[in-house]
């Protein structure tokens, strides 16, 4: 729904035009759905445009490994309570998640790569965020479908960069299920229509 | 039964806790005891004790006759916080003369020849102070299973330096720490790390064996003293102590000891209070100064806009292709189409490409996963019109290396607030694919075993743009077939400068209904007037 609100007056002063804009970025990664059986966590970690600051919150976390006992799901629930402010609408944050996994014989896997960004809209939001893996050689799939230990990137360059993305050959991975909150402030002042 | 963690309490301090004080009792019980103390014993008899009120009873005043003629062991001590009370094994192992020339542990030395010589009565409450590193051996158990914690270095990375320091320091008496010669100290300073512990245990070994192995201690009260100033205790001892807690003792005489802890911390006066509630406002407002310094950034436009000048910029990711049935691994080839007017400002990416996912079924849909960002930052200038789009071109790579055009698509940026129309999943806009269709059965067989792409040249077939002089399009002739959906999730952000546009309306011409209204409430009054002229008139 855009909203335009009335232009402030003329004798406004000084001080309300240094006022920095927030976003409040209250909610969860709730879990996962569509990853083989095993134990699951996930690293995730925040990635800001330069003009960005985390004021409170960690950015950066890893879950519990969470076996799902129901169907492929599994659940962590594990939360995201961020305070940034901003000096430009360029360079929205993006949240870069790792899946990873370790089932019973004690393999440690990487399970997904996902992206996704913040959104841009004050209310709760649902978000789904579509995981892929890099894909080996037919040997070294074999190896890690019984021994474990699949490809794995280098750099995370690859998953937020758009440089030389066109390298990479992967394959669908699950789901990872977030919920977030999202509160802005002060953007209107700046003539921010969201 | 509830898990023991429960029982633990937890306690604010605003600074360090230099006075707590804790008296601890400990106290064997004999079988008579152990008979007095029953519960079946006060539901039957002896009037005059309540229900509540179990007694310690205490050995001399014992009004039953003893069964046994050796006095039972009864200790009180009162403790500080990290106060180090030697443990019998403690005493046995420190009062060997290897220790005495050592200077990290010539205090404890000279503490534990002290304890040999006066040869009291045994003590059995000892403490465990942080240095002491007990937490590590105590705290690898989160449950009651003994399954062992598989080895994971992933997730123990953050705790590994810490790990190995205090590991390596725990060797005792081998190899001399060369660091810091504070821990000789009683007291924490301030580099200490996270949390403070501090035990206090009883050795329950039987008499004759006390100070052999360490095999009997138990920890009768585990204090845990965080930055944060918050002390967890484990049990809770301010509770109103209803019963003593009851331990047993595994040793060869399975005796059973009952112990008592109490929180005896002298009460700081008024004036120290006041004290501490002003320093404690002080540094809350300093807390809250630096958290708007921080957040206090001044805001910068990114470049400068003229009057009329609206800026879009746009976060999304392609997040996945679905329904492209006959390709084997898939990648999407995005490019920006500005129309006049518009340009882009530094930092945006115009055109990419996703990484080539290999083709696999999840749910019965053929889907291939990309999640890859973009994010655009565009503006337009007055004289622009219309509104930028995304094209959409996907190939697929075969097994022999080849590229092959399975789709394309164009896609209008959204507006903000635009949520895409996908009930499970929102702002998720779906594009529909379509690629140039073969009409003959030797196309379709050229197409199918040599491959090769049908490139668009022309790319108003994807999009038209906005000065084109014909006034009908037509794409008669042009064969498609439909291929499978691209998802995209977007979100955008427009910024405009509104101070300088005028939207208020200008009121001089109210709206229609207004006029007559008016016009006749005017009407009525004129005529009212001029009645009444008139009948003055008369």
């Amino acid at each position: 729904m855009v909203s335009f609100s009335p232009p402030p007056s003329f004798q406004v002063k000084k001080s309300v035009w240094t006022l920095m804009a927030e976003v409040h970025i209250i909610g969860q990664l709730s879990g996962t759905s569509g990853f083989p059986c095993a134990s699951l966590f996930c690293k995730w970690s925040l990635q800001l445009g330069g003009g960005w600051k985390v004021v409170e919150g960690v950015s950066e976390g890893q879950t519990q490994a969470d076996q799902s006992d129901t169907g492929n799901t599994s659940t962590w629930c594990h939360p995201i309570d961020l305070h940034l402010s901003t000096r430009g609408i360029q360079g929205w944050p993006r949240l870069l998640l790792q899946v990873y996994r370790q089932d019973d014989l004690g393999r440690v896997d990487l399970c997904g790569y996902g992206v996704t960004h913040v959104p841009t809209r004050p209310g709760h939001h649902t978000l789904v965020c579509h995981t892929w893996r890099p894909v080996g050689t037919f040997g070294e799939e074999v190896r890690r479908a019984f021994l474990g230990g699949g490809p794995q990137l280098l750099s995370t360059e690859f998953i937020h960069s758009s440089l030389e993305r066109y390298r990479l050959h992967t394959i669908a991975a699950g789901l990872v299920h977030l919920e977030l909150g999202i509160i802005l402030r002060n953007f209107e002042k700046y003539g921010v229509i969201y | 039964m509830e898990p023991a963690k429960d029982q633990c309490a937890y306690y604010f301090a605003k600074e360090r806790i230099t006075n707590l004080q804790i008296r601890v009792s400990l106290q064997q019980l004999t079988g008579s005891q152990l008979v007095a103390v029953s519960p079946r014993d006060l539901e039957v008899g002896s009037g005059g004790r309540e229900e509540e009120e179990i007694p310690l009873v205490p050995l001399a005043n014992s009004a039953l006759p003893l069964a046994e003629s050796t006095s039972s062991f009864t200790q009180h001590s009162v403790i500080k916080w990290q106060h180090k009370l030697l443990s019998p094994c403690e005493i046995v192992e420190f009062s060997r003369p290897v220790y005495a020339d050592n200077p990290k542990y010539k205090t404890l030395h000279e503490q534990a020849i002290k304890h040999k010589r006066r040869k009291k009565r045994k003590h059995r409450i000892f403490t465990y102070q942080h240095e002491d590193h007990y937490q590590y051996q105590n705290e690898s158990c989160v449950s009651t299973s003994k399954k062992m914690e598989p080895m994971s270095w992933l997730r123990q990375r953050k705790n590994v330096a810490e790990n190995t320091a205090a590991l390596r320091s725990q060797d005792t008496g081998e190899s001399i720490h060369t660091t810091e010669k504070k821990s000789n100290k009683k007291y924490a300073d301030d580099t200490s790390p996270h949390q403070q512990y501090f035990y206090i245990m009883a050795d329950l070994a039987p008499t004759e064996n006390l100070g052999e192995t360490q095999a009997y201690e138990v920890v009768l009260c585990e204090l845990r003293f965080d930055t944060q100033g918050q002390l967890t205790v484990t049990p809770d001892f301010t509770r109103p102590a209803t019963k003593p807690h009851r331990i047993e003792s595994y040793g060869a005489d399975n005796a059973q000891y009952e112990y008592k802890i109490e929180n005896i911390s002298p009460i700081r006066s008024l004036e120290e209070h006041q004290q501490e509630a002003r320093l404690a406002e002080q540094l809350s407002k300093q807390r809250i100064e630096e958290v708007h310094q921080v957040a206090g950034l001044e805001w910068e436009d990114g470049g400068e806009r003229k009057e009329g000048e609206v800026r879009l910029v746009v976060t999304g990711e392609i997040t996945r292709a679905l329904h492209f049935d006959d390709a084997s691994s898939l990648y999407v080839h995005y490019a920006l189409y500005l129309p006049p007017g518009w340009s882009s400002n530094s930092g945006s990416e115009c055109e990419g490409f996703t990484p080539s996912c290999v083709v696999s079924y999840i749910d019965g849909v053929p889907t291939a996963n990309y999640s890859t960002p973009f994010s655009l930052d565009l503006t337009r200038h007055q004289s622009g019109r219309s509104w930028p789009l995304l094209l959409l071109a996907a190939y697929s790579v075969d097994w022999l290396g080849r590229d092959r055009d399975e789709g394309y698509a164009s896609f209008t940026l959204p507006t903000p607030g635009d949520t895409g129309r996908n009930d499970d999943n929102e702002s998720v806009h779906t594009v529909a694919m379509w690629r140039p269709a073969q009409t003959s059965p030797l196309d379709k067989m050229r197409r199918f075993f040599l491959g090769g792409c049908q490139l668009i040249t022309d790319f108003t077939y994807l999009a038209l743009p906005v000065s084109t002089q014909v006034e009908r399009v037509s794409r008669l002739g042009f064969n498609t077939v439909s291929s499978g959906s691209v998802e995209l999730r977007v979100s955008s952000v427009v910024q405009a400068d509104f101070t300088h546009t005028d939207y208020g309306m200008v009121v001089e011409t109210p709206p229609g209904w207004q006029i007559s209204t008016l016009a006749v409430i005017d009407a009525f009054n004129r005529s009212r007037q001029k009645l009444r002229a008139a009948k003055q008139g008369l």
